[in-house]
């Protein structure tokens, strides 16, 4: 319509400037002259009208007399268009396996067929503008007709191609890409939008394929911990996307090599077409597995391959060392003991202090370990991953060890854990020490004669929805809302202050809280404003937390002896918190599809970078020679890192040795995964969204296949390419009559309503 | 020690009648402090055997020394150690609800206890939870066999030890060099050990106290029998006299602390 009313397309005029082609002249003051006499003329057989109809009608006759002074004047559109003869525009054609999958979903022909009747009967470029044809898949290649392209690419690196295709064409002769494609990027670095947004060169994008493939059932994404001890419960979380019409079960499988580790079932339901779940299995002995999860669907699945993943578990023993300080023999100490005892990746230290003179230690390595109660040095505390703090008055300890605690998360990135208690937080002293500045809430000293801010108390504890998203607050059973629902409960309570910027509620403590039996069981909250419980912040390279209770052992003691709800919970904390402590070493060895990049950070005693350590690595191809990668300090990062590129896909063994003055050397082996696996099967389905952020971000568009009409123009004013001034004449557009007709009209229709005809 | 049954009957309904007056009937327990917990239960034979008469009352067996004996331990506990002790100890059955909400729980004078299936089952269960039970003042080997009978349903296939001096329990928070016998306060005159006559026959050997225990997979301590020997009455006694106190009471608290520390710490 738009182009109809005003003879060329929006985009013309949003790109266009108005100027007036035959200017004004001697011809138009004339012209002016004479009609505006007409009409002072004319005007004067309204003098008997009321005043408001004369300034109706005479607004109406000045508007038309604008309307055709204007046309007089030879109104012009000032535009840049391509120049004829000298632009290309090219034809990016997806060639990637994916491409080869029928175009309507349904056993139709494929995809890239659908793509060359595309482009060779309702593609327009514009005339004198010249096509080159290439395909891209890994890759880009020129193609001298569309009949030699094949689907056959192992990748589809779209945006890569067409940054490619703009570099290529570096002399500004490109004036757009037209992108006919399925939409997929899954191979090499992540989508670089704004380098393809600032290569200048419009592109338009038309997609081909369904955007549902009905009955695929395809296995998204797969996360397994990259180490885990021997003989350790591991949790494999996937995402599953489906598109059935009906629900129905699948069946899931982990696998190493030929044997299942574990089956179980899961209910897909075509209302929620996008569906996480978690499958637990056991890490067996120690080694390096490469571990399989599969997605069995109902029925027949017409993308099988996509069904699968791999990834690599390395299974070592792993500690992580734990000091828990303790001011007051209590159940609580006792019971996190056991839950702690469960578990052979904590080494868990003990000093309690059991009468106002004497000490007793637990868990030490020796006679000599906490031989004074706290570490004796900083590089002694260093070794620790996580502190526990409980019912400890703050005058246990000297200034110097309050110093140390602080910067043990600030500088060590080790995490510190707060209980609730008599002695602890605000009611111990610990708002005036260096660790309050870490914790996440303030802490607030008790007035005197207030009452106490610790105190007896029934609380549900309840996971917060950013505490649902953490792994360690899944304590077992298929609804966390109901497990911790029926969880006894909590018996005292630590009153915090305000929650600090960067402090996150994890969980918290509620009046009660009771499950409602039922088909789907809910919790049902009563009783009571919500108040934190755990709360978590990152401080410096670390992290803190505080528990505002110290009667968890109520969810050991008030539970059958089969119920593991209460050393999940432990356990799982620790190691939550224990495990993101900063290790003295630590090594990355990141894989893709082209290559490795490793990356070796070492620390000193005091966590300061050892870049005086001589690192090394040798690379052991699947079935090729070691060979030696050189890894340099990285500048002002304090890590030693390198690059790889490697051809063969497969896994790839990495020895990494380091070495500081005066110590022994140590290697430490990685397993590396190169490419592999048919990607091309995963996220098969036309990508709409990708192709619509190509077309934004370019200046180009997302074209369905009943507008390709307006291609041809919207490549021409595209504002890419080589461009000459054009102007285009206006005084012809409809718009400019029917406005003179209707303004006619409407003065006619007043003037006979009126009575002045 | 006998009286006639019909006034023993009386006596022990007024003596059961004032203690849970004493204690406030339905007690609150303070969930953030230590709280000692006397076992109720019951008790085979008659007049002599299930209860008796001392000190101008009759008590069951379940109830000797309480809640003297609790009470002053407890205000030991807060001044001698770290430990926050509840002023008043809690009674409750094997099979109560809320028997969870203390892990510390302690029998005493269990020579003629008789369990029901629901209590051994409860109880089992509480210690596999990680509960404790200290059973104290029982003397002899028909009164240890009659309780480990009871134990024998309760923890199928569990064997008990004796502690050597060297366990962990006995230097917690005290170094004890050697295990005490603490008499009753009556029987103190004559030295340690309380005759046989009053203990149920055969007593075979009296003279030797033990700390007998029944241990988890781990081997961390889950019963712990203090035989041939009444730990409580040392702490229940303590103020009849000096020369009691110095001898025994001493150390009953040596004892009784350094298994509260275990306990709260295994």
């Amino acid at each position: 319509m738009f182009e109809w009313l005003f003879k060329y397309p929006r985009e013309v005029f949003e790109r266009g400037e108005l100027a007036v082609g035959g200017g004004l002249g001697g011809w138009w003051w004339i012209a002016a002259f004479v009609l505006v006499t007409l009409g002072a003329l004319f005007a004067r057989r309204l003098s008997g009208w009321p005043v408001g109809r004369r300034i109706v009608i005479h607004g109406l006759q000045f508007a038309a007399l604008a309307v055709l002074l204007a046309l007089l004047a030879g109104p012009v559109l000032e535009v840049l268009r391509i120049a004829p003869g000298i632009n290309t525009v090219a034809l990016l054609v997806d060639t990637s396996k994916s491409m080869a999958l029928s175009a309507d979903g349904a056993g139709g022909a494929s995809r890239l067929d659908a793509a060359k009747r595309l482009l060779a009967d309702r593609v327009r470029v514009g005339e004198g503008t010249q096509t080159a044809l290439y395909g891209f898949d890994d890759g880009v290649r020129g193609a001298p007709a569309l009949a030699e392209l094949q689907a056959t690419g192992e990748r589809s690196r779209v945006v890569d191609a067409a940054l490619e295709l703009a570099a290529h064409y570096d002399e500004g002769a490109l004036a757009a890409i037209v992108l006919v494609t399925d939409g997929a990027q899954n191979g090499g670095d992540a989508v670089d939008m704004d380098a393809l947004a600032a290569a200048g060169v419009p592109v338009h994008a038309l997609g081909v394929g369904p955007e549902r493939i009905a009955g695929d059932v395809e296995l998204q994404a797969l996360a397994l911990p990259p180490a885990a001890p021997p003989n350790s419960e591991v949790g494999a979380r996937l995402v599953i996307r489906h598109a059935l019409d009906t629900p129905a079960e699948a069946r899931l499988r982990v696998l190493e090599g030929e044997s299942v580790l574990a089956v179980a079932a899961l209910d897909l339901d075509p209302v929620a077409p996008l569906v996480t779940a978690d499958v637990a299995f056991s890490a067996g002995v120690g080694g390096v597995k490469e571990i399989a999860v599969e997605v069995v669907g109902p029925g027949r699945d017409p993308l099988p391959a996509n069904n699968r993943r791999e990834a690599l578990l390395d299974v070592a023993a792993v500690r992580h060392r734990v000091l828990y300080l303790e001011g007051e023999p209590r159940w609580e100490y006792k019971f996190i003991r056991r839950a702690a005892a469960e578990d052979d990746t904590v080494r868990l230290a003990t000093w309690l202090r059991t009468t106002p003179r004497k000490t007793y230690r637990q868990g030490v390595a020796d006679a000599t370990d906490l031989e004074q109660g706290f570490p004796a040095s900083l590089e002694a505390l260093y070794e620790y991953d996580l502190v526990v703090l409980g019912s400890l008055p703050a005058t246990a300890l000297t200034e110097q060890q309050h110093a140390w605690l602080e910067t043990f998360v600030a500088e060590r990135g080790g995490s510190v854990l707060a209980l609730a208690g008599r002695q602890a937080l605000g009611e111990g002293g610990w708002d005036v020490k260096p660790l309050a500045r870490a914790l996440p809430v303030t802490l607030e000293r008790r007035a005197p004669h207030a009452l106490p801010g610790y105190a007896g108390g029934e609380y549900a504890a309840q996971p917060t929805p950013e505490g649902l998203a953490l792994p360690f607050t899944d304590i077992g059973g298929d609804d966390a809302d109901t497990a911790w629902a029926t969880l006894p409960m909590l018996g005292d309570y630590q009153r915090l202050g305000r929650l600090k910027p960067g402090a996150t509620t994890l969980l918290q403590a509620q009046g009660s809280v009771r499950v409602e039996p039922g088909e789907q069981p809910t919790v049902v909250v009563t009783g009571g404003s919500a108040k934190p419980l755990l709360v978590m912040q990152p401080y410096g390279f670390g992290r803190s937390a505080v528990l505002a209770t110290a009667s968890t052992w109520r969810w050991r003691m008030r539970t059958p002896p089969e119920d593991r709800r209460h050393s999940l919970f432990w356990r799982q904390l620790i190691r939550h918190l224990a495990g993101a402590a900063l290790p003295r070493k630590h090594i990355a060895v990141d894989a893709d599809y082209d290559g490795m990049a490793l990356r070796v950070a070492l620390k000193d005693e005091r966590y300061a970078p050892a870049a005086d350590a001589k690192v090394t690595a040798s690379i052991t191809p699947p079935d090729g020679e070691a060979f030696a990668a050189p890894l340099a300090l990285i500048a002002g990062e304090g890590a030693f890192g390198g690059t790889l590129s490697v051809a063969a896909p497969g896994v790839y063994r990495v020895d990494i040795a380091t070495q500081r003055p005066g110590a022994a050397a140590e290697t430490v082996t990685r397993l590396a995964r190169v490419g592999g696996g048919d990607i091309e099967s995963f996220g098969a389905a036309r990508n709409p969204v990708l192709l619509a952020r190509i077309a934004e971000a370019t200046g180009g568009r997302s074209w369905s296949v009943d507008e390709l009409g307006g291609l041809a123009d919207a490549i021409a004013f595209g504002g890419a390419g080589i461009r000459e001034r054009q102007s285009l004449p206006l005084w012809d557009a409809p718009i400019f009559y029917l406005l003179l007709v209707l303004l006619k009209c409407l003065e006619w229709s007043l003037r006979r309503y009126w009575g002045g005809i | 020690m006998r009286e006639p049954c019909a006034m023993a009957r009386l006596r022990l309904c007024v003596g059961s009648a004032a203690l849970v007056f004493a204690l406030g009937g339905a007690q609150a327990q303070d969930l953030t402090a230590f709280t000692p917990t006397r076992i109720e239960y019951g008790s085979v034979g008659g007049w002599g055997e299930a209860y008796y008469g001392y000190d101008g009352r009759v008590w069951e067996r379940w109830e000797t020394d309480f809640p003297q004996a609790e009470q002053n331990f407890a205000k030991r506990i807060n001044q001698l150690t770290a430990v926050v002790a509840a002023a008043s100890p809690l009674r409750r059955k094997l099979t109560a609800p809320n028997l969870g909400d203390s892990p510390f729980i302690f029998m005493l004078d269990v020579g003629y206890m008789r369990l029901t299936a629901p209590e051994k089952r409860a109880l089992r269960d509480y210690l596999h939870n990680g509960g404790f039970l200290w059973v104290d003042d029982f003397w002899g080997d028909a009164e240890w066999a009659s309780f480990e009978r009871a134990m024998a349903d309760v923890l199928p296939g569990k064997r008990w030890r004796v502690l050597p001096i060297e366990h962990p329990i006995f230097h917690t928070v005290f170094d004890i060099d050697e295990m005490p016998q603490i008499p009753a306060r009556d029987f103190a005159r004559f030295g340690t050990t309380e005759p046989p006559g009053i203990h149920r026959y055969p007593t075979g050997s009296l003279e030797t106290p033990t700390i007998r225990a029944y241990t988890d997979d781990d081997d961390r301590l889950m019963v712990i029998a203090t035989h041939n020997t009444d730990i409580a009455d040392g702490w229940e006694r303590e103020s009849y006299g000096e020369w009691y106190f110095e001898r025994f009471s001493t150390q009953s608290y040596r004892v009784g602390i350094n298994v509260i520390a275990y306990a709260l710490t295994h």
